[in-house]
C-alpha cells in the first residue's frame, strides 16, 4: 500500500513539473526539468 | 504548427527526458535476463514449487536437484545469496554442469536470491555482468547485489527488526536473504524466499546444508568456514584436512546470539548440520579502484595491494591479485572435503559425488575450463 502512495505522489509531481515545464521561460531552468522528469518517469513506471 | 513553435525547446527537453529513460529503464530491465546455465542430467525445480506464492515473483529461482541410483544423504547447497559475491554463485554454476552424483541427492540453487541479480548496488559503479572464457566460447554472468532489489520490496524501514527474535539491524538489512530466516510466509519478499528455502530443508528432508560466500578483505571472518554447533565437528575436520594440503580456512562458530542468517537458524530451526564458506572477494569492502568485468575475474586491483602493504586487510593479498578460478577453487575444495568428512561420520547414509573439478586443476586451467 505505502509503495502505491509513493508512486501515486510520484505521479502527481510528475504532472505538476511537466506542467511548469510549459510555463517555464528560461531555457536554462527547462534543462533543469529535464533532470527531474527521467527519475520521476522511472519511479512511475517502476523501472527503477 | 504555432504550438510547436512557441514551445520547442520544451517539446525537445520532452523528446530528451522519453529518450534518456528509455534507454536507462531499458538497460536496467536487461538485468532481468538470467545468466544461462547448462546444467548435467538432473530435476530441475522452482523455489516456487515448496511455496508457491513465489510462483511469478522475482524472487522465485531455479533449483537442480541430482540424484543418485542408490538411497542416501541429502545435502542443500546456495550460490548466490549475495549476487555480489561472484564466487559462490559461479561455484554453485560449476557444479550443476559438471557433477554426477551415484550415492545420496544434492540439491543447488546457484540463485537464491534472484531479486539481488536484478540490480546493482547503488552509487558503486558495478557493471551489470562479467565474462569468463571457456572453450567453446565467452560466457556472460550476471553481477549483482548484495539486498533484494528495491523494486521488489520498498521502502526499507529505518530499523529492520528480525522475525521472530526481534534482533534490531540497520533498515537496509531488511533485504537480505543471510539476515531473514527463517522468514515468514506473509512477510516481504526477502522474508517469503528465506521462509521458501526452509520449506525445501524441511519437505527434501535435508541432512547437511552449505551456503557459499564472499566477504570484503578488511572483514575479519573471511577465507573462513563459519559452523552451526551441529556441524562444528564437520567444519573443524574439513579444516584440518585442507590444511594438509596447504589450503587455509578459518574454523568460526556461527554466533548464538546473532539471528536470521543461514547457520544459525537453519540449525536452530530445523536441526540440521549448516556451514558456510567465505572466500576473499577483493571487489568488496571499501580499499578497491573501479571495477570492470576483467577484474572481477582476475581478482586483481592496485588499491588493494596498497591496503595490504599498509597493513589495512584480513587476508594475504599477493601481488597476482585473488582471482575468481582461487575462490571457486577453494569453495569447490571446500564442499569435496565436506563430503568426505560426512561420508566418514555417517557410513550408512553417504553423499558420493562424481566430476567435481580439483583445486589444482581450478587453478591450472581456470575456471572455464569447467563451463560449459
Amino acid at each position: 500500500m505505502l509503495k502505491l502512495i509513493y508512486i501515486g505522489i510520484a505521479f502527481i509531481v510528475l504532472i505538476l513539473t511537466g506542467k511548469d515545464l510549459f510555463s517555464e521561460k528560461s531555457w536554462k531552468m527547462q534543462l533543469t526539468h529535464l533532470i527531474v522528469l527521467i527519475p520521476l518517469i522511472l519511479r512511475v513506471l517502476q523501472i527503477k | 504548427m504555432s504550438i510547436l513553435k512557441s514551445h520547442w525547446t520544451r517539446i525537445l527537453i520532452l523528446i530528451c527526458v522519453v529518450s534518456v529513460s528509455a534507454y536507462v529503464g531499458n538497460q536496467f530491465l536487461s538485468m532481468h535476463v538470467a545468466d544461462p546455465i547448462y546444467a548435467n542430467e538432473c530435476k530441475k525445480l522452482r523455489l516456487s514449487d515448496y511455496f508457491s506464492d513465489l510462483a511469478g515473483t522475482a524472487g522465485d529461482t531455479d533449483i537442480y536437484l541430482f540424484e543418485g541410483d542408490q538411497e542416501g544423504a541429502t545435502v542443500l547447497i546456495l550460490g548466490g545469496t549475495h549476487a555480489n559475491e561472484p564466487a559462490g554463485h559461479i561455484s554453485a554454476v560449476c557444479l550443476v554442469e559438471n557433477i554426477d552424483i551415484e550415492v545420496g541427492r544434492l540439491i543447488i540453487l546457484p540463485r537464491a536470491n534472484n531479486s539481488g541479480f536484478t540490480h546493482n548496488d547503488p552509487q558503486e559503479g558495478n557493471p551489470q555482468r562479467f565474462k569468463i572464457d571457456t572453450p567453446e566460447g565467452e560466457r556472460w554472468f550476471r553481477y549483482g547485489s548484495r539486498y533484494t532489489n528495491s523494486i521488489d520490496q520498498w521502502p526499507d524501514p529505518d530499523v529492520y527488526e528480525h522475525y521472530p527474535s526481534g534482533q534490531r539491524l540497520s533498515g537496509g538489512e531488511t533485504r537480505n536473504l543471510n539476515r531473514s530466516y527463517p522468514g515468514r510466509p506473509d512477510g516481504n519478499m526477502t522474508e517469503i524466499i528465506g521462509y521458501a528455502i526452509m520449506q525445501l530443508l524441511k519437505v527434501e528432508r535435508v541432512d547437511m546444508a552449505i551456503d557459499m560466500h564472499e566477504a570484503s578483505l578488511e572483514y575479519p571472518v573471511i577465507n573462513a568456514i563459519v559452523a552451526h554447533q551441529l556441524a562444528f565437528d564437520i567444519a573443524a575436520e574439513t579444516v584440518m584436512y585442507l590444511q594438509m594440503e596447504d589450503i587455509n580456512f578459518n574454523l568460526e562458530p556461527s554466533p548464538k546470539s546473532f539471528h536470521g542468517l543461514s547457520h544459525r537458524e537453519w540449525g536452530d530451526g530445523l536441526k540440521i548440520p549448516a556451514l558456510l564458506m567465505e572466500s576473499a572477494n577483493p571487489l568488496q569492502g571499501r580499499y578497491h579502484g573501479k571495477v570492470s568485468s576483467d577484474i572481477i575475474v582476475t581478482g586483481k586491483d592496485k588499491y588493494n595491494l596498497q591496503a595490504a602493504k599498509s597493513g589495512l586487510i584480513e587476508v594475504d593479498y599477493p601481488e597476482e591479485g585473488l582471482p575468481l578460478k582461487l575462490r571457486v577453487a577453494r569453495h569447490i575444495a571446500g564442499l569435496t572435503t565436506m563430503f568426505e568428512v560426512w561420508n566418514s561420520n555417517n557410513p550408512e547414509k553417504q553423499i558420493i559425488v562424481h566430476g567435481l573439478p580439483l583445486y589444482d586443476e581450478l587453478i591450472e586451467q581456470g575456471v572455464g575450463a569447467f563451463l560449459k
